[in-house]
């Protein structure tokens, strides 16, 4: 079982690089694949149970996959020592920003969407 | 002895050594601040530079693990499924939000570095600060950005909106639930899931969906925007 969605993942990925070479598009293959697993899984071409299994393995362990790239800072610890306030300062209110419009945005839609469907348009 | 020194096994036992240990000291302490992976950043930073060894023997080492950052980002097509079932009918709002979210972030993000002087390497790397790290080193790889300058933003924003994030919303009167978890998940992707959780179940659910829909917009629109404002 699992190896069966360690092919579908596989497959997913493979056939992402296939359409990013074909056609060069500036887009990482492996979100391509994640929209190709999505839409497998929803026409039904691969079942939720083949799946599940490996993505909450994968998905639990995301943080030490990550790891690795977090300690490529200490390559650049010069670089980022240079700009270290603009990044944190610029990052922190960016971040903020985002927050703030993604929930607002949101809510407001929502809102807009509720009298809408009471008004039975 | 040098040998011995970039022995991959040697090298991955001290990393997932430190992550555990420090993943065992945040539930002793049941300190939800305690963050794994900025106590194992710097720890492990701090050990190879102590004993001598170079980037290059720890990147071999970590390549074993680093091969599954791909399918771990397909692997996300799973909890966008079983989420995209219980919120059809909101598909619009959600949408739209983050779409508004992603492009505030790239282009907030860039002007704030590019304001304030910083270098080319900051203004790229600062582009995918709000996404889960997995799919902001691809960005990266798509934009010729640095990785290492891009994984410090990410774990700026991220500690930035779980430490201060529900303040800030409440500061604007965001209370509900689904805006407060989605957007959480939208700016501070995994540690802004983390916080999440203190919140319950519903929270992670939007959470984990604006971590995942933030990643791939941006995935899209980075690239689009990025060369056009630097």
């Amino acid at each position: 079982m699992l190896l069966k969605a360690v092919l579908s993942v596989f497959a997913c990925l493979f056939l992402g690089q296939a359409i990013v070479t074909v056609l060069n598009l500036p887009l990482p293959a492996s979100v391509i694949g994640l929209l190709l697993l999505f839409g497998a899984l929803q026409v039904g071409l691969v079942r939720l149970e083949t799946v599940e299994k490996l993505a909450k393995v994968m998905l639990d362990h995301l943080v030490l996959l990550v790891i690795p790239a977090c300690i490529s800072i200490m390559q650049y610890l010069d670089i980022i020592a240079d700009d270290l306030w603009i990044l944190v300062a610029a990052t922190t209110i960016s971040t903020f920003l985002v927050l703030i419009v993604t929930a607002k945005s949101y809510d407001w839609l929502r809102k807009l969407q509720k009298l809408r469907a009471g008004r039975g348009l | 002895m040098s040998v011995l020194k970039s022995n991959p096994f040697f090298l991955l036992f001290v990393m997932i050594g430190v992550f555990e240990l420090s993943v065992w000291l945040r539930q002793k302490l049941k300190q939800p601040l305690i963050n794994p992976t900025l106590i194992t950043t710097v720890g492990v930073i701090a050990f190879l530079k102590l004993f001598g060894i170079s980037w290059a023997d720890f990147e071999m080492a970590s390549s074993h693990l680093s091969f599954w950052l791909q399918p771990v980002v397909v692997c996300m097509a799973v909890p966008l499924y079983v989420q995209w079932q219980k919120i059809r009918s909101q598909w619009l709002p959600i949408i739209v939000s983050q779409v508004v979210g992603s492009i505030v972030g790239i282009v907030s993000g860039v002007h704030l570095v590019q304001a304030m002087g910083g270098s080319m390497d900051s203004m790229i790397a600062v582009s995918a600060k709000s996404v889960t790290m997995p799919i902001a080193i691809e960005v990266m790889n798509v934009l010729g950005g640095v990785v290492g300058i891009s994984a410090a933003t990410v774990l700026i924003a991220g500690v930035a909106g779980q430490v201060m994030g529900v303040y800030v919303l409440h500061q604007v009167r965001v209370r509900r639930a689904m805006a407060v978890g989605l957007s959480l998940g939208t700016a501070s992707h995994a540690l802004g899931t983390a916080r999440s959780m203190q919140m319950g179940s519903r929270h992670v659910a939007y959470a984990t969906l604006g971590l995942i829909l933030n990643g791939i917009l941006t995935a899209f629109l980075a690239p689009v925007i990025v060369p056009w404002l630097v």
